[in-house]
């Protein structure tokens, strides 16, 4: 490791602040990015699956057919 | 033009059945779900190293110190945010031409992971300016064209959102990105053409790269994760995309009932 302790990592000569503000922001992006999705995907499907009259079930996807 | 009608056609002939399978939801519902399910663990774990590598492990910058290790952040969050708008351009390009619904699917989902990978840019540079340029902020070429670059992405999702008809939508966007794309060699270009602050790049395809290896492959590293990344969260957003539109067939009102039936 480049830093002799746990301390140095944490300040970082002064620049710690600023280091790890940037890591932590880029962490919640990244979260948000990945943990949004997976969340709206199943409440789509949640939905759907509690108004099964609005289903109609079609045999062929319509843009399927359209290609 | 005879030639170019030939081409033309050969072109045609060759891209059907790519284009016949990319078209089909179902089929890009579960190719997307497959290579999720190995992509994404990966994606994260290569992140995970990158991180650590950059911050615990590299050396200190000579001038700048450690806040330098922004830069593991900062470069590939840029790279990928001007990478993925290539990709909504060309989604867009495709929609247009060839009235695909799955270009329009893709340029819809990857205009949110666009913005939110230039605020990341835009926001690590800040903070990396605090310490190095002595401001959080500077009107200059590179950043400003960066933030018309935000602003892009966003007029892409808010217009989105301001038409009912969605083929509409979807063509009013598809034109925005490509007017857009004139942004793009202007960021490149802007750390040569005006005086910045902002560096040149280290890292050239072509010659001598002025980075240390130390420095070099971590940053790599991160590259290839954030491109991952970005690959990642564009096929999460395009299947919740796939499966709105695609509510009221039968093989989504079937995966509805196989995934919830354990819920309900």
């Amino acid at each position: 490791m480049y830093f002799d302790s746990l301390h140095a990592l944490l300040t970082m000569d002064g620049h710690g602040a600023y280091v790890w503000l940037v890591y932590l922001v880029a962490l919640a992006i990244i979260a948000l990015l990945v943990v949004a999705p997976i969340r709206r995907r199943k409440q789509v499907l949640q939905q759907l699956a509690a108004q099964p009259n609005h289903v109609q079930p079609v045999a062929v996807s319509p843009s399927a057919k359209e290609l | 033009m005879f030639v170019r009608r030939i081409a033309r056609c050969i072109i045609a002939v060759a891209m059907w059945p790519i284009f016949h399978k990319f078209g089909s939801p179902p089929w890009l519902y579960a190719i997307s779900g497959a290579i999720l399910r190995w992509m994404l663990p990966v994606t994260l774990i290569l992140l995970v190293i990158g991180a650590v590598w950059g911050l615990m492990f590299s050396p200190a910058d000579f001038r700048q110190g450690n806040s330098y290790r922004i830069m593991y952040i900062h470069v590939p969050a840029a790279v990928v945010a001007l990478a993925g708008y290539y990709v909504m351009a060309l989604a867009g390009a495709i929609n247009l031409i060839w009235r695909m619904k799955m270009a329009d699917v893709a340029m819809k989902a990857a205009a949110p992971v666009g913005a939110a990978f230039t605020f990341l840019a835009l926001f690590s540079g800040a903070v990396w300016g605090k310490p190095t340029w002595g401001a959080w902020w500077v009107w200059d070429a590179r950043v400003t064209s960066m933030l018309i670059l935000l602003f892009l992405y966003l007029g892409v999702v808010a217009l989105y959102e301001a038409f009912d008809n969605k083929e509409a939508a979807g063509k009013a966007c598809a034109v925005l990105s490509l007017v857009g794309m004139v942004n793009i060699p202007i960021i490149y270009k802007s750390v040569d053409w005006w005086y910045s602050l902002h560096q040149p790049a280290s890292i050239k395809l072509t010659g001598e790269s002025t980075i240390d290896p130390s420095m070099l492959y971590p940053l790599l590293l991160m590259i290839a994760a954030f491109y991952a990344l970005f690959t990642c969260c564009l096929l999460l957003n395009m299947r919740v995309e796939l499966l709105r539109r695609e509510s009221r067939t039968h093989w989504v009102g079937s995966l509805a009932k196989r995934e919830c039936s354990d819920v309900l």
